[in-house]
C-alpha cells in the first residue's frame, strides 16, 4: 500500500500527514522528538524552533547534530534563552532585504558565535520531521515521489524555489511537489466532505480562505465554475506575506495584564511575562469559547521555589478579551479602510517586517481590493469568475469562506469574519461547513499528494500564483543625478500550469559571456492580464523579489568576454516551481537563471 | 518505589481528613479534588511501575576470570528513573515538587488557591499529554451497580456491610480510573553519573 505524505513546514510547527493507500482518511503521523532534558517521545507537531545549546548541553538523537537540538524541549528551552533561539526561519525566506543563504539566525543574537542561515533552519527542521516520523513509524516507506511541501500562497517564486532547495538538501530529492498552504486547507475540507462539497457551493460562487495561523496570515481566492458539466475550482487570488497571527493576540493580551499589574505596583520579569502569555492563551481560548464565562482568573507563578507564597494573581474578563481580540484585530471596518503600511518613524530596525496594522480586517481588504485590480487587468479571470466578477466597486467579494488556523476555532470570530464581509458584500457571506481549523494544511497536502499521484478527485487549477518580469535598464541619455527607471518585462503570465513553457521568441537580449551578469527579478500578484512580452515602463509598481545571475560559459565558437544574443525561456516544472533559462540564439545552448541573492 | 507510594497515600489521607475533619478551615474548592487525584495518580504509576520492575534475570554461570575486577556500583532500576523523571515533568509543568515542599499553613486560602491553578494545569497538561485515562465505570456517582459472579475484583472496592458471594448490590460512590495508555517519554542514557535523573536543576541566570 503506498503511502501518500503531506509536510506542513509551517512557521510555529511542523507537521507530517499519511494518507495511506487510495482511501483511508489522511492522519497526522508522531514524530519522535526530545521533549524534556532527557526524554524522548512522540507528538504530532514537531515545533519549528531549534535551540542552539551552550557546552554539553544536552545529547543530540541519533539524527541530530549536537551544534542544535529540537523538539519542543528546544521550543521550551529556548523561551527561557532568546538569544540562541530560532523561530520564525520560514519569515525570512521571504524576507524581501536579506539573502537567505548567509548565516543570520538566531537574529541579533550576541551570545551566539556560529550563527545559521534560513535555508539551513528550514532544512535542518525538515529532516527532524522527517527523520522523526521515521523513527516513530520505521514500517512506512516515505517516497519523495508521493509527498507535498506546503508555502504560504503569499510566498514567492523565490522563496518556493528556496523551500525545494531546503527540501532537496534535507534528503527528499527532485520529485516533492510544493502546495500553497490555503490550497492544502481547501483540499482538506474536500476530503473531509466526500462528493458533499458540491452541495455546499454553486457556479460563480467565489470562496476565500482565511487562514490565520500563529504567526501568518494567509489569504487566497478559488472560484468556483462548471466546466463540461462538472464543478471546476480556480485559484484567483494570493494575498501578501503578513507576519500577523494568534501569536499577537495572545501577546496582546498579556501586555495588557502586565501593564494592570504594573499600575498597581507588581512588575513582571521575562519569565513571568512568558509564563502569562501562556496563561492568556489559555484563558483567551476559554474565553472565546464558551459566552457564559465572565472571567478566568490567571496564576502568575515566581521562578523561585516559594509558590504559594509568592504566586501572583491576575485575571482576564470577556470584556478585554473581546476588546484586544475582536476589537483589535478584527474591528468591524469600512470597506475602504486599508492597513497602515509604514511605521511612522523614519527608521525601522531591521529583522522580520512584522505587520505594523494589527487590524486583520484591513489587511482583508487590501487583499479584496488587490484581488479585484488581478481580476480587472484580466480578460481570462473575468471570464472564470463569470459575469458578477466586477460588479462591486472597490473589492473582490467572496460568497463563502474556508476558516483554517487555531484561532478560528472561536464561533465568535468566524462570524466576526462573516459579518464584516457580509456588511461590505451587501448580501449574506456564509461559511463553508465542516471545517476543521487545525492541522488541515498537513492533511490537505497528503490528501493533495494521492490526488495527484491517482487523479482520483477534483482538482484546483492554480499554476503560477504571480506574474513574472525581469527588470531591463532604459537606454536612455545620461543626464546628471537622474537615474533612468527601470522598465519591467513580463516573461512569465500568472496562471502558468505546471509542466507548462513560454519563450520570449520575439526578444533577444545582449549578454557578456564568462562573467556573472545580474538580472533584477519581479513580480505582481495584481496584474493577472499581464502576458509574456508585455513592457511596463516603470518596475517601481512591482514587487521587486531576487536578483538571478549566470555566469555564461561562451557558446562554442565564441571567446570569453563576447557578447552573445540570447533569448529568455520560463518553464513550470511539474513539481511546480518556476525556472528560467537563457537560449543561446546561434547554437540553441542553454543556462538555467539561479534564483540569488535578494535585494540590498 | 515504595516510599513514593507511602508518601502520596499519607498526602491523600491528610488532604482527605483535613476537609472532612476541618471544613471551616476551607481549602479552595479546587485545589482538594484537584490535589486528591494528583496523589491519586502518583500512587497508581507508582504502584503499576513497582508492579513491572522487571524480575532480577538468571545469572548464567561462566567461568570466573582470574581477578574480577571491581564491581560498578549496582545502578538504579530503570522504573525508579523513569518514575523520577516523571516527577520532574510534575515539577517542571505543575512546579509539583515546590508545591508539596512548601508550608502553606500560613498561607491565606487566596494565595494557595492562586497556587492551586498553577500546579493543577500544569500537572493536568503532563497527565493528559502521557497517560490516557478514563474512569472505569460510566455510570453517574449515586447509580445502582449490581455485580455478578466472576466481576473484575480488582476493579471494584466494596464497602460497607459485604457478603461472602455475589451478587452485589450497590450504590457507585467514586466511578474508579484506569489507565488506557502510557506514552511517558523514553529516558536517553545520560552521561552523568547520578542514580536518577535531576527533578529540576539549579537556576543560574546570566547577566
Amino acid at each position: 500500500m503506498t503511502t501518500y505524505f503531506g509536510i506542513d513546514l509551517g512557521t510555529s510547527h511542523c507537521a507530517i500527514a499519511l494518507a495511506q493507500g487510495e482511501k483511508e482518511a489522511p492522519i497526522l503521523a508522531p514524530i519522535t522528538q526530545r521533549v524534556t532534558a532527557s526524554g524522548v517521545a512522540e507528538n504530532p507537531l514537531l515545533p519549528s524552533a531549534i535551540y542552539l545549546p551552550a557546552q554539553g548541553e544536552g545529547t543530540p538523537l541519533p539524527w541530530e547534530d549536537e551544534r542544535f537540538l529540537t523538539g519542543l524541549f528546544a521550543r521550551e528551552r529556548g523561551a527561557l534563552q532568546p538569544d540562541r533561539l530560532i523561530t520564525s526561519a520560514k519569515s525570512w525566506l521571504c524576507h524581501p532585504h536579506v539573502d537567505p543563504r548567509t548565516p543570520l539566525l538566531p537574529w541579533g543574537s550576541q551570545s551566539v558565535e556560529a550563527k545559521w542561515s534560513p535555508l539551513e533552519v528550514s532544512r535542518q527542521l525538515l529532516r527532524h520531521a522527517l527523520e522523526g516520523s521515521r523513527s516513530a513509524r520505521p514500517d512506512l516507506q516515505l517516497e519523495p515521489a508521493h509527498g507535498v511541501i506546503t508555502v504560504p500562497a503569499s510566498f514567492d517564486e523565490s522563496a518556493r524555489n528556496l523551500t525545494l532547495e531546503a527540501a532537496r538538501l534535507a534528503g527528499l530529492g527532485e520529485e516533492i511537489t510544493l502546495l500553497e498552504e490555503p490550497q492544502a486547507a481547501f483540499y482538506a475540507w474536500l476530503e473531509r466532505q466526500g462528493s458533499d462539497w458540491r452541495s455546499q457551493v454553486n457556479p460563480g460562487d467565489l470562496l476565500l480562505v482565511c487562514d490565520v495561523g500563529g504567526g501568518t496570515a494567509d489569504f487566497s481566492l478559488i472560484a468556483v465554475s462548471e466546466r463540461d458539466g462538472t464543478l471546476a475550482l480556480d485559484r484567483v487570488a494570493v494575498g501578501e506575506h503578513l507576519l500577523l497571527g494568534g501569536d499577537n493576540m495572545d501577546l496582546a493580551l498579556a501586555h495588557g495584564v502586565a501593564e494592570a499589574l504594573t499600575a498597581n505596583g507588581t512588575n513582571l520579569d521575562d519569565w513571568q511575562f512568558l509564563a502569562l502569555v501562556q496563561a492568556a492563551r489559555s484563558a483567551k481560548e476559554q474565553l472565546l469559547a464558551n459566552r457564559e464565562m465572565t472571567e478566568v482568573s490567571l496564576a502568575i507563578p515566581t521562578r523561585g521555589r516559594q509558590l504559594v507564597a509568592s504566586t501572583i494573581r491576575a485575571s482576564l474578563s470577556r470584556e478585554q478579551v473581546e476588546a484586544f481580540v475582536l476589537e483589535g484585530f478584527f474591528p468591524q471596518t469600512a470597506p475602504d479602510e486599508m492597513p497602515t503600511m509604514r511605521r511612522s518613524g523614519g527608521l525601522r530596525e531591521a529583522g522580520l517586517a512584522y505587520a505594523p496594522d494589527a487590524a486583520i480586517s484591513r489587511h482583508l481588504a487590501r487583499f479584496l481590493s488587490r484581488a479585484r485590480l488581478n481580476v480587472a487587468s484580466s480578460p481570462a479571470l473575468q471570464e472564470v469568475i463569470g459575469p458578477r466578477a466586477l460588479t462591486q466597486e472597490g473589492l473582490l467579494l467572496p460568497d463563502a469562506v474556508l476558516f483554517n488556523g487555531g484561532a478560528f476555532n472561536a464561533p465568535v470570530l468566524r462570524e466576526r469574519v462573516l459579518s464584516l464581509l457580509s456588511a461590505w458584500a451587501g448580501r449574506e457571506v456564509r461559511e463553508l461547513q465542516g471545517a476543521q481549523p487545525d492541522h488541515a494544511v498537513a492533511l490537505g497536502a497528503a490528501a493533495y499528494a494521492r490526488l495527484r499521484a491517482t487523479g482520483q478527485g477534483v482538482r484546483i487549477r492554480a499554476g503560477t500564483a504571480r506574474s513574472c518580469y525581469i527588470g531591463m535598464e532604459s537606454a536612455a541619455l545620461a543626464v546628471p543625478g537622474r537615474r533612468p527607471p527601470i522598465k519591467a518585462l513580463c516573461i512569465a503570465p500568472q496562471g502558468m500550469e505546471e509542466g507548462s513553457r513560454i519563450a520570449l521568441e520575439g526578444e533577444t537580449f545582449y549578454l557578456y559571456t564568462g562573467e556573472p551578469t545580474e538580472f533584477r527579478f519581479f513580480t505582481s500578484e495584481v496584474r493577472g492580464g499581464d502576458q509574456p512580452g508585455t513592457l511596463l515602463p516603470d518596475a517601481s509598481q512591482l514587487d521587486e523579489s531576487a536578483r538571478l545571475e549566470a555566469t555564461l560559459p561562451p557558446p562554442e565558437g565564441h571567446a570569453p568576454g563576447e557578447e552573445v544574443p540570447v533569448q529568455i525561456e520560463a518553464v513550470v516544472t511539474e513539481l511546480g516551481n518556476l525556472q528560467l533559462f537563457l537560449v543561446h540564439v546561434g547554437s540553441g545552448q542553454r543556462w538555467q537563471l539561479e534564483f540569488n541573492v535578494r535585494m540590498e | 518505589m515504595k516510599l513514593l507510594v507511602l508518601i502520596s497515600g499519607g498526602l491523600l489521607v491528610l488532604l482527605n481528613a483535613a476537609v472532612l475533619l476541618m471544613p471551616e478551615a476551607g481549602l479552595p474548592a479546587g485545589a482538594v479534588p484537584g490535589l486528591s487525584l494528583l496523589f491519586g495518580v502518583v500512587i497508581v504509576i507508582a504502584a503499576a511501575l513497582q508492579r513491572s520492575e522487571p524480575a532480577p534475570t538468571p545469572v548464567v554461570s561462566a567461568p570466573l576470570p582470574p581477578a574480577p575486577a571491581p564491581a560498578p556500583p549496582p545502578a538504579a532500576p530503570r522504573a525508579e528513573a523513569e518514575l523520577v523523571a516523571l516527577l520532574a515533568l510534575l515539577q517542571e509543568k505543575g512546579r509539583l515538587i515546590d508545591f508539596v515542599n512548601e508550608e502553606i499553613a500560613p498561607a491565606s486560602d487566596e494565595q494557595v488557591g492562586a497556587a492551586a491553578r498553577v500546579v493543577h494545569e500544569g500537572c493536568r497538561k503532563v497527565i493528559r499529554e502521557y497517560f490516557e485515562i478514563a474512569p472505569l465505570r460510566t455510570e453517574t456517582e449515586g447509580s445502582p451497580i449490581q455485580l455478578t459472579q466472576g466481576y473484575d475484583t480488582a476493579a471494584h472496592r466494596l464497602i460497607g456491610s459485604v457478603p461472602d458471594q455475589p451478587p452485589y448490590r450497590g450504590q457507585l460512590v467514586h466511578p474508579g480510573w484506569e489507565a488506557r495508555a502510557v506514552k511517558l517519554p523514553r529516558l536517553e542514557p545520560t552521561t552523568e553519573s547520578r542514580r536518577w535523573p535531576v527533578i529540576a536543576p539549579a537556576e543560574i541566570e546570566i547577566a
